[in-house]
């Protein structure tokens, strides 16, 4: 037989151990609301759970059958011989006893959050100790990862499915939502002035001086300093007023979806969509800074990620709408922010309703116009969201007369086209009168909200 | 310039061609060796050949994702011998330097006069094993192939990137593939004209056809794996007291890679038995021309009684617990933990020699008509909607294979049009480690939105552990829902299932179908 040798590579030989599967995960709208909801509440997912402790078992049982292999024909030496030995022995008796266990525990309702995991693994230990179990260390550490089970799983649009552990959600929630956005916002049309959220760029100018500095045509890089701006950086700090009342819980679709979940996906999508914006760049203050303020009984600003989290975890559609005091909140705090002139504040309003809770004492300067103006109409809307109404006028009114800042406020009415004709539409329209429009939303396209907010607010503002 | 780098190598190569010429008198002319530059490769071609038949059959993409894990916490056998019993044959291994230590040559000389025998058995035997393998890869190269152009063409093809094509396919060749093998065809096969209508009906119509035609072969192929394994640790044997006497090289005791080659249980009983079918015959080449001259284990089997077999496999057992953990293993302590590896292997000795012996099995197809990885249940009839049952066993699927399973079942063969075929609901039962557990999966009708992949369909799934214990199965439901329920739900094409088993499918339905 005549001998030949080939040499093959890796290209041509691979690895049969791929995965073909591709690794971006494209996470919808309706996943997100999913995750969140899954989130929010724990005793969802159980049949994710269960998913999750099959899982662990096959990865146990062929661990299982390769040490057994590895131990019967391969050389090892004797450290790594008694590492293999308590591995398989503390995977068969996790495969054996623990796992079964876990698994009637998750059918019958229990282990639902990593708390009741915890409790369980140490009462689990105390009681293998009275038995003589050996290697309890080991074994502790092994069944830390239990905590899997309270993982979440989502699926993306493509059916691929993922696990990701609590502590992460928000980040890897926020992280998808903003680059959803900023994809969606970066697209603007090119022409000779380019807007930007940092900043409006002229581009001939900046190819002009790009042509300049590289000494060619075309200019082989644009460097950061050719960059003409036609404004200069701004700081702007955003507010992003969310109603949480009652009647946000209303579904928007199919789904189930509540106009709260979109609320919320919202907001935390601006809030990544900023963050991640202000990492980009080497500056020693953050260009645009978001916080929401949630337009409940008492009103507070969430203005970093714990807080940020905790709303996402215990927001509840509930009471009367306090848009007034939410306002006020958040002036309080813009003021506090930077002592410089030419600070932008902008506060974005996303609502449902009309605001039902007056708050006293008032110091702002009421219009009288307005106030003819209910007085004049016949209507059924109550007095004290009439009330309400003026209030918020006459501090929208203060605040454009006041010149140690730009203040600018943007206005979301949740509702279909048919709200036009309500008296909500008109009362809010003639309210906003001089100082902005109300702009309508579909809830139904909740999901366009982030990016319209974007629009009207920030790069046309 | 190959030539130059890899020159110890071939030395060793050709010294054991001679070694193998003098030890038989001839050598085997049809074989390939792979020498492996990167183990890491090596020990993914080895597994992938464990479990699956062949070493380039498409695995599903669980099974890789839990080999990987277990790569990654180094728990892969990595000296074990990796011979594909083909024609030609496929010898795996891995090579550790380029300059080779003599200690090194000695074991590598030792393997490839190991890997020659399989070769040369392959050649000569008159068992249709060989050419089955052989087959079995043909198979296995077009699936992959087939595999891979469909996935990539229908992303190319399509605007929106059917990225779940990869999965989906890798799933459902690696499915179906069990499915065939256990002799379940049950599940949903396009019509043959539906081919010219989307590329993923011709894709499956292709891979279901060659993966029936795979069983078909596989089922037939004789099982030979006594008597070739017997050949070569004889010749092995033989083959390392010759380098003793020739004073090479001459080790006070083997050296410890050549563990995989000379360590496991099957060595030890077929090279036994070999010696004892020497002991009735004339002289060695009547041996080998007997060994030859068997086409299944059984045939080799027969020519001893029961209870010799009785006899030998326990003094055997005994012999080699004396031996394998103090020849082979640095660890004293562990005595116990590292026999009993060793004896699970003699069990399955055990049963395997017991049950081609006592049942007379010759083919592959028998042995897994015996313990088949998966077999049907029949079904339940819920609501007018049928709930097919299977038993999967160790070497089954896994919980993310069940949408394949799923969206191939017989249901609706006229009504296929969409790329999505018609659905029926599933209960797995199977043993994971100590679970042993019930999976239902079942899909809710899909709304006006077509769902983007076969993965994106508004599914059901519950798992729960199959177990005596009455409190296991409390309903959430209320009784005055749970008694409209009853009525409606038909156990009676139910077979062979023991009680436990029945409850948790009972609970399934009720918890799973309805109380949504």
């Amino acid at each position: 037989m005549p001998h030949r040798i080939f040499l093959l590579t890796e290209s041509e030989f691979r690895d049969p151990l791929q995965n073909f599967g591709d690794a971006e995960f494209i996470l919808d709208w309706e996943g997100a609301a999913q995750l969140l909801r899954l989130w929010r509440n724990p005793h969802l997912g159980r049949s994710s759970r269960e998913g999750a402790v099959l899982s662990l078992g096959a990865k146990n049982a062929v661990a299982i059958a390769n040490i057994a292999q590895k131990i019967m024909t391969t050389h090892l030496t004797q450290a790594e011989e008694e590492r293999l030995v308590n591995e398989l022995k503390l995977l068969r008796f996790i495969g054996d006893r623990i796992l079964p266990d876990v698994l009637e525990r998750i059918n019958i309702n229990e282990l639902q959050t990593v708390e009741d995991i915890m409790k369980y693994i140490n009462t689990l230990l105390h009681d293998l100790k009275y038995e003589g179990f050996a290697d309890l260390q080991k074994l502790a550490e092994k069944l830390k990862e239990l905590k899997e089970i309270v993982d979440l799983e989502i699926t993306d649009a493509f059916g691929r499915k993922k696990r990701i552990s609590r502590e992460d959600v928000m980040d890897v929630l926020g992280k998808l939502l903003g680059r959803y956005l900023m994809k969606q916002i970066n697209v603007s049309p090119i022409d000779e002035i380019q807007k930007r959220p940092r900043g409006t760029i002229k581009l001939k100018e900046t190819y002009k001086s790009a042509i300049l500095s590289s000494k060619s045509i075309p200019p082989t890089s644009v460097k950061q300093e050719d960059i003409m701006r036609v404004k200069k950086d701004r700081k702007s700090l955003v507010y992003l007023i969310v109603d949480l009342s009652q009647s946000m819980q209303k579904a928007v679709f199919e789904g189930g979806m509540s106009r709260l979940d979109g609320a919320l996906l919202t907001s935390l999508s601006l809030y990544y969509y900023f963050k991640m914006l202000n990492r980009r760049k080497r500056k020693s203050y953050d260009m645009f800074k978001l916080a929401v303020v949630p337009i409940t009984n008492n009103p507070f600003v969430v203005d970093d990620d714990y807080k940020m989290e905790n709303l996402l975890l215990s927001a509840k559609a509930k009471g009367k709408t306090y848009t007034v005091q939410s306002v006020l909140q958040a002036i309080e705090h813009a003021k506090k922010q930077y002592n410089l002139k030419g600070v932008d504040v902008q506060f974005t309003i996303v609502t449902d309703g009309m605001p039902n809770v007056p708050t006293y004492p008032f110091k702002y300067k009421t219009s009288s116009d307005l106030k003819r103006y209910f007085n004049e109409i016949d209507t059924k809307t109550k007095p004290e969201t009439i009330e309400c109404l003026v209030q918020l006028n006459g501090i929208f009114q203060n605040l454009k007369r006041e010149h140690a800042r730009n203040w600018n406020v943007s206005y979301f009415l949740m509702g279909t086209e048919a709200l036009r004709k309500r008296e909500i539409y008109s009362h809010t329209k003639r309210m906003l009168k001089g100082i902005t429009r109300p702009i309508l939303i579909d809830p139904a396209q909740i999901k366009q909200l982030g990016e319209q907010i974007l629009r009207e607010s920030i790069l046309n503002a | 310039m190959l030539k130059t780098e890899l020159a110890d190598i071939i030395t060793v190569y050709q010294k054991a061609r001679e070694d193998f010429k003098t030890l038989v008198g001839d050598t085997p002319e049809n074989y390939r060796v792979l020498l492996f530059l990167n183990p890491e490769i090596h020990i993914s071609v080895n597994r992938v050949l464990e479990s699956s038949g062949t070493p380039v059959a498409i695995l599903s993409a669980e099974e890789i994702t839990h080999l990987r894990s277990a790569r990654f916490s180094e728990f892969m056998p990595i000296g074990k011998e990796t011979t594909f019993n083909s024609l030609p044959t496929l010898i795996y291994l891995s090579v550790p330097n380029y300059e080779l230590s003599n200690k090194q040559k000695y074991t590598l000389r030792v393997m490839l006069v190991h890997s020659f025998a399989h070769a040369y058995m392959n050649e000569k035997s008159s068992s249709n094993s060989a050419q089955t393998l052989a087959k079995l890869y043909q198979f296995d190269i077009i699936l992959k192939e087939l595999f891979q152009n469909n996935a990539y063409r229908l992303n190319d093809l399509s605007e929106k990137k059917h990225m779940w094509a990869w999965q989906y396919y890798q799933d459902l060749v690696a499915v179906i593939r069990l499915f065939t093998e256990a002799g379940i065809e049950d599940f949903y096969q396009p019509p043959e004209d539906a081919r010219k209508y989307t590329l993923f009906n011709n894709f499956s119509i292709e891979a279901i056809n060659v993966l029936k035609e795979r069983a078909n072969v596989a089922r037939k192929k004789h099982l030979h794996d006594f008597v070739e394994e017997g050949f070569a640790f004889y010749i092995q044997r033989k083959h390392i007291e010759y380098l003793k006497e020739s004073k090479e090289y001459s080790p006070k005791e083997h050296p410890k890679e050549l563990k995989g080659y000379m360590a496991p249980p099957i060595g030890v009983i077929s090279l036994f038995l070999v010696d004892k079918l020497a002991v009735k015959l004339q002289d060695e080449k009547e041996l080998f021309e007997k060994l030859f001259s068997f086409k299944t284990d059984l045939e080799f089997f027969e020519n001893f009684t029961w209870n010799e077999f009785k006899d030998w496999l326990s003094t055997q057992k005994n012999f080699h617990s004396e031996t394998v953990v103090d020849s082979w293993h640095t660890t004293k302590s562990h005595y116990t933990d590292i026999w009993s590896i060793y004896a699970y292997g003699w069990n399955l000795i055990d049963n395997y020699i017991k049950k081609t012996y006592r049942k007379k099995y010759g083919t592959f197809g028998q042995l897994l008509d015996d313990n088949p990885r998966i077999s049907s249940k029949g079904y339940v009839n819920a609501d007018e909607k049928k709930v097919y049952v299977f038993e999967v066993n160790d070497h089954g699927i896994g919980l993310d294979q069940l949408v394949i399973l799923h969206n191939h079942m017989v249901l609706y063969r006229e009504d296929f049009r969409t790329i999505l075929p018609a659905f029926a609901d599933i209960i797995t039962i199977k043993k994971i480690g100590g679970m042993h557990v019930a999976t239902l999966f079942a899909v809710h009708k899909i709304g006006k939105q077509q769902p983007l992949s076969p993965y994106n369909l508004p599914v059901v799934t519950r798992a729960v552990q199959v177990s005596k214990r009455k409190e296991a199965y409390i309903s959430d439901l209320d009784e005055e829902k749970e008694q409209i329920v009853v009525e409606n739900i038909d156990y009676t094409y139910l077979k062979k299932l023991t009680q436990p088993q029945r409850g948790a499918i009972a609970y399934l339905i009720k918890e799973g179908l309805y109380n949504l």
